[in-house]
């Protein structure tokens, strides 16, 4: 344990050991016959890092290796920012290729990392503007103040947070902690790589849970409602995603669109307790050739036909042929969605059922979607779904 | 291993249900691990609000864990679930080095507890996987495991996404389960 400091008896031996040198240096001077005794000092401290380092109450010490046992080592730096101050840096895609990434105490800077990763932990951090691509697993910030956070993830956590926007896809709920000013947003991004590396990451930019943020430490404790937090639901907003000195990045020639015209996430406005847009329709998309691009036409299609209806929540989820015929009351879609997960549309809007099954009567779209008769039973579908995706994250 | 393997291995039948207590700061891969004992998905796992248990029966008799979520705000919760604990494991993220003082804190703590005096316990040095992670010895040393002496223990590397180490863990948790008659 390097950065913590060490404990006190640890350190406390080190001194004695040191005294113990200086002792033994006045001895040897005097008497050279007491030479050996330093031999004994210095077998006494390796065997005292022994018992320090000892893995089990019965003294064993696994010999066993694993596979992270004889890995190479890799150079730490490259894997991490540290210090940066009033820079722009970017690592571009194949460099982190699925590495843990450390982004600590930086200020007033940019910070890309166009490449997916497994963790990132971002601490201490001021006025600094960062992207993450794909996280396999979680990202967490602690101590970060004034930061706009770009970031797809499993798992997304702050703690001990002030004013940080986060624009995130993130595939479970989000989760903050002693944070407070906090904005969220559906993140907009896309560049010609992000796709292959949400493989690699085992995300799918259908499942956004960005809206659903739980807030473990709420101001205002009992109401249930925490006055932390934003969600920042309009399209527009999502546009200006506050970097730094957009000038050098600029210049920078990012080759990364985060604009919402051709994001690869589709934009969703938000489960909100208050918002609703009108009547309710639920869509669900089934996997075709192991590729959800039907629903990604049928976003696409909708976007354009009619941008009247809003995308409010999307999901992609696997559903056992028995959970499916238990949630829609029928076994049509047995075949279907043996095929891989399905994708879960939440549209609302002025006659959104009716719109949204026309649209899914299209030859394309017909044998391989559903959509819900009624707007209640839209909800009903929708709430089962969503207990079945919570309770597989549990 | 799955927890059925782990339960069939066990040489005699205890008389009572087994109780495995998963503790561990936020973040740190305990429930990530306890799906994984139970052959479910782990690539989507979510930040636990309050705790999971998941139970198995076998030759009359049942363990169950109970995975504690490790949020800073909700550890003051963890004493509810301490009665009767069998075994503890203790779960770290080898490679937030940041949080080594907070997590060997929480350990302290545990440690001092009356309701847990002389378990077992069995600290996950999880995440091995990991670029930055610590190896096992090093954390061993900085948790000062080594002063322990009321109780068995053992730190184990592993990795919870892979399953890599946990089984070495468990043959551990079989010989050190306390005999009851
Ligand atoms: N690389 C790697 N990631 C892991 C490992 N174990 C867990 N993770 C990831 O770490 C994150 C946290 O895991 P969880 O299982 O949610 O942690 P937890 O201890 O249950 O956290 P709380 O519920 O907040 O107490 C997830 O994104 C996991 O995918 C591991 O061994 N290696
Ligand atoms: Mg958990």
């Amino acid at each position: 344990m390097t950065d913590q400091g060490e404990g006190e008896d640890e350190g406390s031996v080190v001194v004695r050991h040191e005294d113990m040198g200086q002792v033994m240096a006045l001895v040897r001077s005097l008497f050279v016959t007491e030479l050996p005794r330093t031999e004994v000092a210095t077998i006494s401290a390796e065997a005292d890092m022994l018992k320090r380092r000892r893995l089990s109450s019965s003294g064993n010490i696994s010999l066993k290796t694993y596979s992270w046992s004889n890995r190479a080592p890799v150079n730490p730096g490259d894997y991490s920012y540290v210090d940066v101050e009033n820079k722009t840096l970017t690592k571009s895609p194949g460099t982190i290729n699925g590495h843990q990434f450390i982004i600590e105490r930086c200020r007033n800077s940019n910070i890309f990392l166009f490449d997916w990763t497994d963790s990132v932990t971002v601490l201490d951090c001021t006025g600094c503007a960062i992207f993450v691509g794909p996280c396999k697993g979680s990202i967490f910030l602690r101590h970060c103040v004034d930061c706009t956070i770009l970031v797809l993830s499993q798992q997304f956590r702050t703690r001990d947070c002030r004013r940080i926007a986060a624009y995130i896809c993130c595939a479970t709920q989000p989760i903050i902690e002693n944070t407070v000013g906090a904005k969220f947003a559906c993140l907009q991004v896309n560049y010609p790589e992000l796709e292959d590396q949400m493989k690699s990451a085992g995300l799918s930019a259908f499942n956004n849970n960005w809206s659903h943020v739980h807030d473990f430490t709420p101001n205002s404790e009992g109401l249930g409602t925490s006055h932390n937090y934003l969600l920042v639901g309009d399209n527009l907003a999502t546009a200006k995603v506050g970097l730094n000195e957009p000038e050098t990045i600029g210049e920078l020639d990012l080759a990364a669109n985060f604009d919402p015209t051709g994001s690869f996430i589709p934009h969703t406005v938000g489960l909100s307790q208050t918002k609703v847009f009108g009547e309710t329709s639920a869509v669900l998309i089934f996997t075709v050739n192991k590729s959800n691009n039907l629903a990604r036409s049928f976003v696409k299609t909708m976007q354009s036909e009619h941008p009247g209806l809003v995308l409010v929540s999307t999901k992609e989820i696997a559903v056992s042929p028995g959970d499916l015929q238990r949630i829609l009351r029928t076994n049509a879609f047995a075949v279907q969605c043996a095929q891989g997960p399905v994708v879960v549309l939440n549209y609302q809007g002025l006659n959104a059922v009716t719109v949204c099954k026309k649209l899914s009567t299209a030859p394309e779209f017909a044998t391989q979607s559903v959509v819900s008769d009624t707007e209640q039973s839209a909800h009903s579908t929708l709430d089962s779904l969503s207990d079945l995706a919570e309770m597989k994250m549990n | 291993m799955g927890l059925l393997a782990f339960l069939r291995k066990l040489k005699s039948t205890p008389d009572r249900d087994i109780r495995m207590l998963l503790l561990g700061l936020d973040n740190a891969g305990k429930t990530t691990m306890l799906k994984k004992l139970a052959t479910e998905d782990v690539t989507h796992v979510t930040p636990t609000q309050g705790f999971n248990i998941k139970s198995v029966q076998s030759a009359g008799f049942k363990l169950n864990i109970w995975d504690i979520g490790g949020q800073r705000k909700i550890r003051p919760y963890w004493k509810n679930y301490f009665e009767n604990t069998d075994v503890l494991i203790y779960v770290i993220d080898s490679a937030d080095r940041h949080r080594f003082e907070e997590t060997s804190g929480e350990l302290g703590e545990l440690l001092l507890e009356d309701k847990l005096g002389g378990v077992p316990i069995l600290v996950f040095a999880n995440k091995q996987d990991l670029t930055h992670a610590a190896p096992a010895h090093e954390i061993a040393e900085g948790l000062q495991l080594h002063t322990i002496r009321d109780r068995a223990w053992q730190i184990q590397p592993c990795c919870a996404t892979s399953g890599e180490g946990v089984r070495d863990g468990l043959d551990w948790v079989l010989k050190n389960l306390p005999v009851r008659k």
